[in-house]
């Protein structure tokens, strides 16, 4: 009867039909009537007063409705520190810091008008250093950051320019670093990156006449868009509504608020006219959040039998001028420094430092892609130093599901997953023992591997809800808050909804695979942190439930049986103890009709929903119990480095992940490619590079090089291991963040093995690898130029 | 980035130079120039001027701080600010006589910032080279 034929299949995303034929309505497609147009007046200083502001000759410019400054709009924003201005306040504290926005009937008159509007500056000293930004006589990036209203759990350090300061204090680290026979010290360091989505940012604002502000928006977040709005602008929540259609690549830039609070307020500047803002790339890349810069000074022990004995790290996020969600970022990294491992005394500094350059947000791994990169190169560097493996002492230090005990103090559970058989399952696939001889003697093969593991870091209270609908064709609807980014979540969670009450995927309809709405959507906190199919999964297995017992109350009448010998499986309804007294589901979708016409029930709408009940927020120590799931996984790759030109190329990759529950294969695979891809760009190419004023000099994907297709000649083994959750939908765990987290340390780790050379900051540019073979092992340049010419001279002569 | 350069004037020079130390008149003769403003010796003008191949709009403010008639050599501090870049500057330009005619020289060594900064100097230098160019060939048509 029960017809379990979906899960773990390999199914296409169910909008793939609406995404390749253009048809989905991304928020750029939408126009409103009377709609008008907004361009930003950005800053040409990366730290300045604002001495005036004029726009007289803006005005004047055909079809200009009106100009907008920081002075129009009071509000302060921000999810976890309200440290956002809307526009520009009396002064602006990075290049490209938006200081006026023009609003017009069109498009060029607004652009037009943009450059008539003068503002005069007075250059202050910026701050443009992470470090520097921490002297004692730094200039300050917010002078009044005692003024700022902060979420539970952030810290900021009014009078300096810490934004955030989280400390993870477990045993006595001195005195862990004084046993240890082996001691790694190093600084690591990464850039700024940008989330370089395909769709920029873009948003609609109408501020209604009757005063309800309505929104149409690339967001991630649409429920916590609405929150931070209403509680901004002062507005009930239920007078502001926001639209959030599917978005092109989100990767953190979109979640949380970015520029809704600025079109809304627009509109109601423009007389209560809809106005939309687009970005322009160079404004993405200069106006607009990046990932923070990353700064890791670290000293790890080690017994002489591998054991991972004290790690203390101090951690600097740059978190630019608006540290907005890195705080958290900042505090994330801290407390799941440890990564898969069980260290006994660690005592770990996690500091978001604001500077005068582009502002910083949440980025796919939150926190995890900048505290593994010193991690797992310790491990391969520490298992050199005792002449181990790096697996034999990743397997001495992994966490012990059931046993260990993490620094937070938080028992990890023993349904957690299999870090062990991640761990091995990656250096099986990619052979980590057998040595691979270069085609070429000019280069080297190396194979590394990197573990990781990550938790989705969010409210102790973030919820989830659903409802599923049962319609009287035998078709089901379902409702959530988790929109489509390309994460594949609507396409899960109707094969959860198709195998449960085992109808066809085709009958499944996830009413937010065509965009969430705060008005008809069930809550979500946020699409973000890997929660999606875990938490949304968890309410709607909770509505199904409740659906199934509602068709069970009707069905009883029905049949007169007791509800508990009802059944709903496999499309039918049917008494278990008499299995031929049955009925297919959709005959109690509105209720029951007799053959006399007389009827029982009603519609059948099942409602779920999930909090997570025992999380708690972290102490000043940074202990508690503020997780839901963990996902293991690990990154290997094989790797050919050519030791005159410094070029990584990657030969071979494998992606393992303790997924849980394997709900659609194919999803899975295309998160373990995609994310390995995405990690090969941070790990190789990308970086924000800004000049000594803090002007962005790559604000294009031109000179922002982000991995071609050309770049990925190399194949990509995806392994999935199965550790149910427990309480998990179906045992599954999410998946979306971890795929790139190891890729960069993975890398490294092969340059190491294979030469000895250290890589401490990325990305490993072929300069900047040639550079470090030169200083580190200028020996094998000469030896590899040498075989090379030698190599030339054979084929000249012949 | 150091900027020398000079151009021969073809008019008297004398009224080359009057006319060129007009905040007035000059303005006029500047390539590019979408609206001006001229008040206490201080210009502001936007300009609106491709380097390489990038192109924008500057909002570019000029002093003169120092203008000696007799030797014909002045002093003035220039700063210029775009979504490409801002630049700074102080130039100094001055008449020159030799054997073939008369010569407009001039030096800067401007403090550039943003992707202005980003492009090869000797573009950077031709751009201006044209722009002094244009320039005098306007003012010597003037005079």
């Amino acid at each position: 009867m029960n017809s379990r034929t979906v899960l773990g299949e390999k199914v296409p995303q169910v909008d793939s039909w609406l995404k390749v034929t253009g048809t989905l309505r991304y928020s750029f497609d939408i126009s409103l009537p009377g709609m008008l147009y907004a361009k930003l007046v950005t800053s040409k200083y990366a730290h300045a007063k604002i001495r005036s502001l004029s726009f007289e000759e803006a005005l004047k410019v055909p079809g200009v409705v009106a100009v907008a400054t920081g002075k129009d709009f009071p509000f302060r924003l921000g999810i976890y520190v309200s440290d956002r201005d809307v526009l520009a306040v009396n002064k602006v504290r990075w290049v490209g810091h938006p200081v006026a926005a023009v609003i017009a009937t069109d498009m060029s008159s607004a652009e037009e008008a943009a450059e008539k509007v003068n503002v005069d500056y007075e250059p202050l000293e910026p701050v443009l250093d992470v470090e520097k930004a921490l002297e004692k006589d730094a200039p300050l990036v917010h002078e009044d950051l005692a003024d700022y209203s902060v979420f539970p759990g952030f810290r900021p350090v009014p009078g300096t320019n810490i934004a955030n300061e989280f400390n993870l204090v477990k045993g006595d680290v001195e005195k862990g670093l004084k046993e240890s026979s082996v001691v790694i010290e190093d600084t690591f360091r990464i850039p700024q990156i940008s989330h370089a989505a395909m769709e920029v940012q873009n948003s609609i604002g109408y501020w209604r006449p009757d005063n309800v502000v309505e929104l149409w928006s690339s967001v991630q977040s649409p429920f916590a868009t609405r929150f931070l709005l209403s509680k901004s602008l002062g507005v009930p929540l239920n007078r502001v509504i926001v639209h959030a259609p599917p978005i092109g690549g989100g990767f953190g830039l979109k979640a949380g608020l970015g520029w809704e609070a600025l079109v809304a307020l627009l509109s109601k500047k423009a007389g209560n006219r809809p106005v939309k803002l687009v970005l322009s790339r160079a404004e993405q890349m200069t106006s607009a959040p990046s990932r923070d810069l990353f700064l890791a000074k670290v000293r790890a022990g080690f017994s002489k039998e591998g054991r991972f004995l004290a790690y203390k790290a101090e951690f600097f996020l740059d978190a630019g001028a608006y540290a907005d969600y890195t705080v958290n970022v900042a505090r994330t990294a801290g407390y799941s420094a440890e990564g898969s491992y069980e260290i006994e005394n660690v005592n770990v500094k996690s500091l978001a430092v604001y500077t005068n350059k582009i502002p910083t947000t949440a980025m796919r791994g939150f926190g995890h892609p900048e505290n593994h990169w010193p991690l797992e190169q310790i491990l391969d560097r520490a298992a050199h130093e005792l002449k181990m493996d790096p697996v034999s002492i990743r397997a001495v230090n992994l966490l012990k599901p059931g046993f260990s005990e993490r620094a937070t103090g938080e028992k990890v559970r023993e349904d957690e997953g299999n870090p062990e058989g991640v761990l091995r399952t990656a250096a099986g696939l990619i052979e980590i023992d057998k040595v691979e001889n270069p085609s070429v003697p000019w280069t080297v093969i190396g194979k590394g591997l990197s573990m990781l593991v990550k938790a989705p870091s969010q409210p102790s209270n973030a919820a989830a809800s659903a409802v599923v609908k049962l319609n009287e064709d035998g078709t089901v609807d379902v409702i959530t808050g988790t929109g489509s980014m390309g994460q594949g979540t609507p396409t899960g969670l109707a094969m959860i909804v198709a195998e449960e009450f085992g109808v066809p995927l085709e009958s499944v309809k996830v009413v937010q695979t065509e965009g969430v709405d705060t008005d008809r959507s069930a809550y979500t906190w946020q699409t973000v942190g890997s929660r999606g199919l875990f938490s949304d999964g968890i309410a709607v297995l909770r509505a199904i439930e409740d659906a199934k017992g509602q068709v069970k109350k009707i069905a009883s009448a029905v049949f007169r049986v007791p509800e508990d010998d009802v059944e709903v499986s496999g499309g039918y309804v049917f008494s278990r103890t008499h299995p031929w007294i049955r009925k297919e589901l959709r005959e109690f979708a509105n209720g029951y009709t007799f053959s006399d016409g007389t009827s029982v029930g009603g519609p059948v709408i099942g409602r779920g929903s999930y909090i997570p009940v025992l999380n708690t927020f972290l102490d000043e120590k940074g202990h508690g119990s503020n997780t839901v799931f963990h996902t293991y996984g690990a990154t290997a790759v094989e790797v050919e480095l050519n030791l005159i030109t410094g070029e990584i190329k990657v030969l071979r990759a494998v992606q393992v992940f303790d997924v849980g529950k394997v709900i659609n294969l194919l999803t899975l695979i295309g998160q373990a490619d995609g994310g390995f891809i995405m990690g090969l760009g941070s790990a190789l190419f990308e970086e924000i590079k800004f000049d000594d004023s803090g002007w962005v000099l790559n604000p294009n994907l031109t000179h922002y090089y982000v991995p071609r297709i050309t770049d990925c000649d190399f194949e990509i083994k995806e392994s999935f291991i199965e550790t149910p959750q427990k309480d998990g939908p179906l045992g599954a765990r999410g998946i979306g963040e971890h795929v790139m987290i190891a890729v960069a340390p993975a890398i490294a780790n092969a340059v190491f093995n294979a030469t000895g050379v250290k890589m401490n900051e990325l990305p490993m540019s072929a300069e900047k690898v040639w550079r470090e073979i030169m200083k580190q092992k200028p020996e094998l340049f000469s030896k590899a130029l040498k075989s090379f010419q030698e190599s030339l001279k054979e084929v000249m002569a012949e | 980035m150091k900027i020398e350069g000079s151009e021969k004037i073809e008019a008297n020079p004398d009224k080359v130079w009057d006319y060129l130390s007009d905040p007035e008149k000059i303005i006029k003769c500047v390539p590019g120039v979408v609206e001006w403003n001229v008040s206490n010796n201080v210009i502001k003008a936007k300009i609106k001027q491709g380097i390489g191949f990038i192109k924008g709009t500057f909002d570019v403010t000029v002093s003169i701080e120092k203008n000696d008639q007799l030797k014909k050599e002045a002093l003035l501090s220039m700063q210029g600010t775009s979504n490409l870049g801002n630049f700074e500057s102080a130039v100094t330009i001055y008449l020159k006589s030799s054997d073939d005619g008369n010569y407009l020289g001039y030096s800067a060594d401007p403090k550039v910032s943003g992707m202005i900064g980003t492009i090869s100097s000797s573009i950077v230098v031709n751009t201006i080279k044209k722009i002094v160019r244009d320039m005098l060939q306007c003012a010597s048509k003037s005079v």
